[in-house]
């Protein structure tokens, strides 16, 4: 076997200008792939982490009874449960208590005359969520201190719509639970480029929401959950806090699905019930939309691969008619047909390896100039898919064994037809047909 | 000169534990809702119908002026009104009708009548749908504190007012009140005590034994912009021209009739 491997590699080197444009191609193709995987894997955690942030966690704990809005009751015996998540296994980063108060037509912000409408505002603890807050791209400023109630973070959009800078103060004005209109002048502590998909919102202190909202100060709206590995389980976490939350307080079930999440929010109770949320249910579109875009970079990326195997296997048909004389003296000398396959095939084989390798550093070094030094212009769509205005990539162990297994099987694929057609071939014919 | 002194102690000691009710602005209830239905009443239409033309120019400082022409009709009895958009071309047919605490905005494009609040803003103006309602300061407010002061030509009584109800949007005001019991100023503020809005109404047509604001003007505090080095305020100016007590068919406070003269 090693002396195969020998032989195809001496017959790989000696063919090389042959090989070339071939490896070229493989290059390109394995290049192609590693950017792909790597953006959309990378679009896709970045996405993740906006929408966590977003929804107050990977997962979340809200009370209902039937009005459509959430309210925690017992925030000590659901942190409580949050906490024993740690004894199941599910690594947890941290936990947030947000009160959040929805309605674009009543949250209106002003600044020296200008003023804008808010979709969402936002009640946060800032030390709580001080470390995922501090993933937002800011553009001025930072997270306020600890128990600030007199700050506010607001969206870049927001900024240039009000033309306020950090450290000057806006009057928030939203219309209280009561219905009364009530104002709170803050400070602008930081400015973040977000994408407005979800709608523009400003995060205040929980108190100081709580206030305008003429609520109870310490009232808790949702609790959610950061955990270490999102991506992998968060499934498994949202059904184990379920089973803790059981333990004290009334649960109805996890909510898989958007649907699910609005159906329970207005399902008419007794009593307060929990729930738990995972943010996969809450990106359903953005899923799909994501899913179709792998789906078409797949369908193309396979097209290519199959240009890829054509082109191999009609080199390889040349490699084995140029050396059909040899072929017939390796076999007149004894070699038997498997032997000659394999020697065909180990050299395909090291050209997809080495079409791997050099495409592979081709394709890292692309996706870390577009890191470094590609910006993207602030809009919807992409700053959606940005981490810190960065387009961030991923490539996981599986991700490289797949495109390795992709391009060298190309490769392997594309050339098994001429590899067992040189088999196939017998002493006497190749030494007569041959050159 | 020891008596004198034990007069002199007691007298201050009276008028110490007297002072807060001789020079408090306190008012009871009852008092506080006498002196405001009296202003109510005024420019409240119960038992008869109401009907005008409001002109709405609302000013938008570097934006330019919009003008709002709408017919309104009013029964303060049923607590209801419907009002008309005649201008802008764009608006026109446009209708709003209120019953009891409900009310739709009705879109001639469409065809179709939305459920809004009563607290949001007509027309995206300084007005909000409820400035077109009966005036029941005295349901929904109590008199917290009193002063005197001159409006321009007018002696008035100034009046702070809190919210009793959750029904009011701005849970704080401030009124004056001339001679003739009739509002002049009033400012709009927010639970947190800012200034939001200020609405005068400098003039007013007697109609019969009541009052119809012909001209108010409202300003919002908070919106506006600088223009040449000075800060200009959005303004919306309200004329009611066309004032009638005349009875006025049922069918006028219905969605039917609404639908009807938008066609």
């Amino acid at each position: 076997m090693i002396s195969l491997i020998f032989t195809a590699k001496r017959n790989f080197f000696r063919n090389k200008k042959r090989y070339r444009v071939l490896l070229m191609a493989l290059v390109v193709i394995t290049a192609v792939l590693t950017i792909v995987l790597g953006v959309v894997l990378g679009m896709r955690i970045a996405l993740y982490e906006k929408a966590s942030r977003y929804f107050a966690g990977n997962i979340v704990v809200m009370g209902y009874r039937g009005n459509g809005s959430s309210l925690i009751e017992n925030p000590e015996e659901v942190v409580q449960s949050i906490l024993h998540l740690e004894t199941s296994d599910i690594p947890v980063l941290g936990y947030s208590r947000r009160s959040t108060y929805y309605d674009f037509n009543n949250i209106e912000l002003f600044f020296s005359g200008y003023y804008i409408k808010q979709r969402r505002m936002v009640g946060v603890e800032w030390d709580l969520e001080r470390p995922f807050l501090n993933g937002f791209n800011f553009i001025e400023g930072s997270v306020p201190l600890a128990g600030d109630e007199d700050s506010v973070l607001i969206s870049s959009t927001t900024a240039d719509q009000l033309q306020i800078a950090v450290g000057d103060e806006l009057i928030v004005s939203i219309r209280s639970d009561r219905g009364h209109i009530n104002t709170a002048g803050l400070i602008v502590s930081g400015i973040f480029s977000e994408s407005s998909f979800f709608g523009y919102q400003t995060y205040v202190h929980r108190y100081t929401l709580n206030r305008l909202r003429e609520a109870p100060l310490d009232r808790v709206n949702e609790i959610g959950v950061y955990l270490r590995n999102p991506l992998s389980n968060e499934a498994e976490a949202a059904q184990q806090l379920t089973l803790e939350l059981e333990n004290t307080l009334p649960v109805f079930s996890v909510m898989e699905t958007r649907d699910d999440y609005a159906n329970q929010a207005r399902k008419k109770r007794d009593n307060l019930e929990y729930g738990v949320v995972g943010v996969s249910a809450q990106l359903e579109e953005i899923r799909d939309l994501i899913q179709a875009i792998t789906i078409i970079t797949g369908v193309v990326i396979f097209m290519f691969l199959g240009i890829v195997m054509v082109g191999v296997g009609n080199t390889f048909t040349m490699i084995v008619w140029e050396r059909t004389r040899e072929i017939g003296t390796l076999r007149a000398l004894g070699m038997q047909r498997i032997r000659i396959i394999l020697s065909f095939l180990i050299e395909s084989v090291f050209l997809g390896f080495t079409g791997v390798i050099l495409g592979m550093l081709l394709g890292i070094g692309v996706l870390e100039i577009i890191r470094n030094f590609a910006s993207f212009p602030p809009n919807m769509v992409s700053t959606l898919f940005l981490t810190q205005g960065r387009l961030y990539w991923l490539l996981p162990p599986w991700g490289i064994l797949l495109i390795i297994a992709l391009v060298a099987g190309a490769s392997i694929l594309g050339s098994l037809q001429a590899s067992l057609r040189a088999g196939r071939l017998s002493p006497v014919e190749a030494l007569r047909r041959g050159k | 000169m020891k008596l004198n002194l034990n007069i002199f102690t007691l007298f201050t000691s009276v008028l110490l534990i007297l002072s807060p009710l001789i020079f408090s602005n306190e008012f009871s209830p009852e008092e506080s809702r006498r002196i405001l239905f009296r202003v109510d009443k005024l420019v409240s239409y119960e038992g008869m119908d109401f009907s005008g033309e409001y002109t709405i120019t609302d000013f938008r400082p570097g934006q330019g002026t919009s003008r709002t022409k709408t017919t309104m009709f009013r029964r303060d009895s049923e607590d209801t009104f419907t009002i008309i958009i005649m201008e802008p071309i764009s608006d026109k047919g446009k209708g709003y009708l209120r019953r009891e605490d409900k009310m739709w905005l009705y879109d001639p494009v469409p065809r179709r009548f939305t459920v809004i609040s009563a607290r949001d803003r007509f027309q995206s103006s300084n007005v909000r749908n409820s400035d077109f309602t009966k005036s029941t300061l005295a349901e929904d407010y109590r008199i917290v504190g009193h002063t005197m002061g001159q409006l321009g030509s007018y002696q008035t009584d100034i009046y702070d007012l809190e919210a009793v109800t959750d029904n009011v949007s701005f849970p704080k005001m401030k009124i004056w009140i001339d001679q003739n019991n009739l509002v002049r100023k009033f400012e709009d503020y927010s639970l947190s005590g800012r200034h939001m809005r200020t609405t005068a109404i400098p003039l007013y047509t007697r109609v019969a034994e009541s009052y119809v604001p012909s001209q108010i003007v409202i300003q919002d505090e908070l919106r506006g912009k600088e223009v040449n080095g000075s800060f200009e305020h959005q303004r919306t100016i309200i004329s009611v021209e066309k004032a009638s007590f005349m009875k006025l068919p049922d069918m006028v406070f219905t969605r039917a009739y609404i639908e009807r003269v938008s066609r």
